[in-house]
């Protein structure tokens, strides 16, 4: 006997199959899947899906098996734009997946079936020797690629091709790789085949040992972000032969290598940014480089403590004082700030940087009513400073808690800064990260209030 | 007769009421901009079907507050299911690019994280299986709904006569 409820008329079935799609491309796998039980319609829908999201924050052990049944269940015929893996296994106490890896079955997967975006953050400390397939870095189809591969220890690090085959790449990330030589000079040049690369960003990477450096050869690329963890990484030279790069950030540490020599003139350098949270050193040859780097640009954004560093270092070396630019091009400064961090002060050392200089056309102070997620980067930092072990975090800002503890909230990927506070809290299994109301938050509400007076 | 110097162009919904909006937000409708751009200069109103006033006033809202910067602060939550779907398609008919990315997220957020059986009350669809078919094709698919507690819907809908 069949129900006839004339009154509930299927409302979301009258959309047309590319629209059901559509929508549930903003779901993750999982919950695609599960739409097979709606009604027959549904039944095989999710296998024509062309962005794939696989998430799952709550199941790291058997979540594995499911992407593997949902890459072999996937319709073939259907083309496939996008997919996107974070595994965030956390706990100690799981049994590692199998060890077929499911990365490696991904990537091929995503090679065979012509992906454009591929994105992969996962941990690997049980993978012993995580061979990557060549054929993700022989794809002509990939525009995208993000490989975060978390190893255990922030030195282990996996082996980066030497020949990449990547013709339609124009977006770059990697964590925790080791570049090889295979030129003559003794440089490391991984992506000098990628023509259409546009935005690169490399992030505790190494070299092999004996490499005379990095030289990175792009002649589209516009955007490069390049830093480490520790002082440990031997990039200690980078030269770049990139015509048309407007903006560099350095990320993590301040630079352990001098201001990037360049082998044609970057008149386009237009911005620099030092998102460097930690690390309390420089060296003065590097830092005098660096000045001079700084002249060139028209806008600069620096985090608190590496102000403080350079107007350290300046103050206690009066010849390195002698040798301060003016930076006359440079017509906008940010500073990134500890939300208890004194205005005054900043300015104060914004001054002396800028004794032999014009003042800049726009100066902003971005401090934690601005920037949630600067403040949980300085947070980070001071912790991982000062060698903390188990630490609760607590944070009123829903995004923030959302992106540390799920990841897969987090879609945005220009942001360096929130991938840059995963990174760093996702290295220690003892911290956690707790939400509380913002009216709950009385501790940290009191405390921002004290630091005023 | 129109001057095409105008920057505002007219627009009629299905129930009859003219908008006329500004050039530029026109341009990000691309079924309307097609339609500008193959007649001659003299356009004078442009008919929109299966677009309504309500629909307008929602677009001209968002249109506002982007311009603005803050297209974030634009939300569906007070429409009911099926205002949304309708909103959905008058918004994919007119082939806004950025407002039917909101709205397909808006939809999704809805359906996220809910029970089969809640899924199908709450839009409505209508269970085609027989009890046979929707325990094989669990059974088959049952690597997706690990870890995950759904209900058995049968005993849901049985429950409601």
């Amino acid at each position: 006997m069949k129900r006839q409820k004339k009154s509930e008329i299927d409302r979301l079935s009258d959309l047309p199959d590319h629209l059901l799609l559509h929508i549930m491309q903003f779901m993750i796998a999982k919950h695609c899947v599960q739409t097979c039980v709606l009604s027959k319609r549904w039944k095989n829908l999710w296998k024509c899906l062309t962005n794939i999201k696989l998430f799952d924050p709550y199941n790291g052990v058997i979540f594995d098996e499911f992407v593997s049944q949902f890459l072999s269940c996937r319709d073939n015929s259907v083309p496939l734009h996008n997919i996107s893996y974070k595994n965030n296994v956390r706990r100690n106490y799981e049994i590692p997946p199998k060890t077929t890896n499911i990365l490696v079955e991904i990537m091929e997967y995503a090679a065979s079936h012509n992906v454009q975006q591929l994105e992969i953050k996962a941990k690997t400390d049980h993978i012993r020797n995580l061979e990557l397939p060549p054929s993700i870095f022989n794809c002509d189809s990939l525009t995208s690629l993000t490989l975060f591969l978390r190893g255990v220890s922030k030195s282990t690090t996996k082996m980066f091709p030497k020949s990449l085959n990547l013709p339609a790449l124009k977006t770059l990330t990697l964590v925790q790789f080791t570049f090889f030589t295979s030129s003559d000079n003794g440089y490391a040049e991984p992506f000098s085949t990628c023509n259409m690369l546009n935005k690169l960003v490399i992030f505790a990477c190494k070299l092999q040992d004996d490499a005379q450096g990095l030289c990175i050869s792009n002649s589209k690329l516009s955007n490069l972000a390049i830093g480490t963890m520790n002082r440990r990484s031997n990039i200690h030279k980078v030269i770049l032969c990139t015509p048309k790069l407007k903006s560099l950030t350095i990320i993590g540490i301040p630079p352990i290598f001098p201001a990037p020599s360049t082998c044609s003139l970057t008149n386009l350098l237009e911005e620099l940014k030092f998102d460097c949270m930690y690390g309390s050193t420089m060296g003065e040859d590097i830092l005098i480089s660096w000045l001079h780097l700084i002249a060139k640009v028209n806008i600069m954004t620096l985090s608190y403590k590496i102000l403080k560093l350079m107007v350290n270092i300046l103050k206690n070396n009066s010849s390195m004082r002698a040798q301060l630019p003016s930076f006359v091009k440079l017509k906008s400064l940010k500073v990134e700030a500890y939300p208890w961090k004194c205005d005054d002060r900043i300015r104060e050392m914004v001054s002396y940087l800028l004794q032999n200089s014009p003042p800049p056309a726009t100066f902003d102070i971005v401090t934690v009513v601005k920037c949630e997620a600067t403040v949980m980067k300085y947070a980070l930092a001071f912790v991982l400073s000062n060698g903390f072990e188990r630490v609760i975090f607590e944070d009123d800002c829903q995004q923030v808690v959302n992106v540390l503890c799920n990841d897969y909230l987090y879609v945005n990927e220009l942001d360096t800064l929130l991938s840059t506070c995963s990174f760093l809290f996702n290295s220690n299994d003892n911290y956690n990260i707790v939400y509380v109301m913002r009216q709950v938050n009385m501790v940290a509400q009191n405390l921002a209030r004290a630091s005023l007076f | 007769m129109a001057s095409s110097s105008s920057n505002l162009i007219s627009l009629k919904t299905s129930d009859g009421t003219v908008f006329k909006v500004e050039r530029a937000l026109a341009k990000t409708m691309k079924t309307v901009q097609a339609i500008i751009e193959e007649a001659d200069a003299n356009i004078y109103m442009i008919p929109i079907h299966n677009v309504f006033s309500h629909h307008m006033d929602m677009i001209i809202d968002y249109y506002k507050l982007s311009v603005a910067g803050k297209s974030k602060e634009f939300s569906v939550e007070k429409l009911d299911n099926d205002e949304l779907k309708d909103f959905l398609l008058a918004v994919h008919y007119l082939n806004m690019e950025d407002l039917f990315e909101v709205l397909t997220q808006a939809v999704a957020d809805r359906l996220e994280k809910k029970s089969v059986g809640y899924v199908r009350k709450y839009f409505g669809i209508e269970n085609d299986f027989t009890p046979e078919e929707y325990a094989a094709i669990r059974k088959k698919n049952d690597w997706a709904f690990k870890g995950d507690d759904i209900e058995p819907e049968e005993d849901e809908e049985k429950q409601e006569e």
